[in-house]
């Protein structure tokens, strides 16, 4: 019996060690889906309530039409971020992590069966807050394929930014303080609930430059057709921050940074 | 070779073979059992602090970016200044609850529970430590969030005590309501269920960020039977010295729900539901 051989992908190991990723959080669907689609829901009834008072309208848009796609980015970013971050970290504290090092998987299965888990969860999460959404606030649809790629691109962004941080981490209070510090604060100033054209003069540069910002700017343009900043700029920044992130993952597995003895 | 030590070598037993007596109150055991979730609180403080610290200012900060207007709550008090102790009374309500829920949950599937109930403490005892534990847990981090809004935005203070007064009731209730969900949940999913969906709507929709008239006259009704408003709205009295409701209806609510939440606490646990064999 000589070795089993596999072809240029074991098409097998990644499918298995995806299918692992996404059950992994559908067993736990009232937690990971159905939470983080309340939770949204909520946002949006205290913030239509608290700031609906002095009939606010951005645009033309009544602000419950303008908030909506916001804070559908923020759920699909800090769900995408929590789907790799906790898998990675409970696996290297529980030590059950050697059970992907061992299988005869490239660093780029690992990589992909990983994001592919965060990803799904991210547009699952994204999907069902927008339907949740949907029911109490007509929302349009300007521009699907639009809204489409940056509820992806957002989803890798933050899976990529999970790995990696779940990689780094060695205790959960470390992935809490990321979770708290970087993540949550990102999503919340990024444009989720106004327009950064109401930023102070040197805020609005910085958020120019904020990845986050174009996620949501580009997301929301897909179903109100409006947008603050650079719709191209915005494509190509999300890409190039998506490149850079995948090299910097894939050299972390690679090397085992943290991962292997 | 070295001799056993003399019997003279040990101090006398005090009044061997008599059962240790205790006094009708065990002060000392309440004192233990808030200590050991003092201890466990503050080992985590940078999650459990910082992470409310930062979600109460990241809530504040959006919301005056948001405000298009300069819109006042009431004469001479901006929206922001209403918001500011609405969202630090939601984050100490949230501590008392995670610290009696969290800390009763990982004591049961950690097995550690049965320390305290073998310890010669009444269940109204055990009970005392929790809750004032996680009061005093709730307090500071208030106190804490305060501290750092009001660096921010200026805060009017007008009535501290009514402010301590009004925050010790809830805090009370919120961390009755977790006890009775820690001894209910059997797992952390059960935790988990009962953050989404019994804390955060709790906690959000009960006034703290939002004024009572900006909404339908069916909201309205329900408010006024929803104790936690009451309790948020007597907080901000305190802080921005005016009142949506009668201060006075508000405590009275509060007590006899605190009460009502102490008594099925109180017989939760003396008749060990969930947590005896």
């Amino acid at each position: 019996m000589g070795p089993r051989s596999y072809g240029a992908v074991n098409w097998l190991g990644l499918w298995t060690l995806y299918v692992k990723e996404v059950q992994r959080f559908l067993n736990v669907a009232t937690q990971t889906v159905v939470a983080p689609m309340v939770t949204s829901l909520l946002f949006l009834a205290v913030f239509t309530l608290a700031l609906g008072r002095g009939g606010t309208a951005i645009d033309g848009f009544s602000y419950a039409v303008f908030l909506a796609p916001g804070l559908v980015m923020m759920t699909i970013i800090q769900n995408a971020f929590a789907n790799t971050s906790s898998s990675i970290l409970i696996a290297k504290v529980q030590g059950n992590i050697v059970d992907v090092l061992m299988p005869p998987l490239s660093t780029t299965e690992f990589l992909v069966g990983y994001i592919a888990g965060g990803v799904t969860r991210g547009l699952i999460v994204g999907l069902s807050a927008v339907i949740g959404m949907w029911i109490f606030v007509p929302l349009p649809l300007a521009d699907p394929l639009f809204a489409l790629y940056h509820a992806f691109s957002a989803s890798l962004m933050l899976a990529l930014l999970g790995l990696i941080g779940g990689i780094w981490a060695e205790k959960f209070d470390h992935i809490a303080a990321v979770t708290n510090f970087v993540i949550v604060p990102f999503s919340f100033l990024s444009g989720t609930f106004y327009s950064v054209e109401r930023l102070p003069e040197g805020w609005n540069l910085v958020a120019h430059l904020n990845p986050f910002f174009y996620s949501i700017d580009g997301f929301r343009y897909g179903f109100l057709g409006r947008h603050d900043g650079d719709l191209t700029l915005g494509l190509l920044i999300t890409l190039g921050v998506n490149i850079g992130l995948w090299l910097l993952a894939y050299r972390m597995v690679a090397v085992g940074y943290k991962l292997k003895p | 070779m070295s001799q056993p030590p003399a019997q003279a070598d040990f101090p006398p037993l005090p009044r061997p073979g008599r059962p240790r007596g205790l006094a009708p109150v065990h002060w000392q055991g309440i004192y233990t059992i808030w200590l050991r979730d003092q201890r466990r609180f503050f080992g985590d403080a940078l999650e459990w602090i910082g992470g409310y610290m930062i979600s109460s200012l990241l809530f504040v900060t959006v919301f005056d970016l948001a405000w298009t207007a300069d819109l006042e709550a009431w004469p001479g008090v901006s929206m922001t200044t209403f918001i500011a102790p609405g969202v630090t009374a939601f984050a100490l309500f949230a501590t008392a609850f995670q610290a009696t829920a969290a800390a009763l949950v990982y004591d049961k599937l950690e097995g550690m529970l049965a320390d305290v109930l073998m310890a010669p403490l009444m269940a109204w005892e055990i009970m005392a430590g929790m809750l004032l534990s996680a009061m005093t847990c709730a307090l500071v981090n208030g106190v804490l969030i305060l501290l750092v809004i009001s660096l921010f935005i200026e805060l009017p203070m007008a009535q501290p005590l009514l402010t301590l007064g009004f925050a010790l009731l809830g805090a009370l209730l919120f961390a009755a309501l977790g006890l009775i969900i820690g001894i209910l949940a059997q797992r952390w999913d059960g935790f988990s269920a009962a953050e989404t969906f019994l804390l955060l709507p709790l906690g959000l929709l009960s006034g703290s960020f939002f004024m009572i008239d900006s909404l339908p006259a069916l909201g309205q009704t329900i408010m006024a039977l929803n104790p936690v408003y009451y309790a948020i709205d007597g907080f901000r009295a305190g802080v921005v010295g005016q009142a949506e409701t009668s201060l006075w209806r508000g405590a009275a609510v509060l007590l006899a729900v605190d009460l009502l939440l102490l008594v099925v606490c109180w017989r939760l646990l003396s008749t060990g539901y969930k947590i005896k064999p």
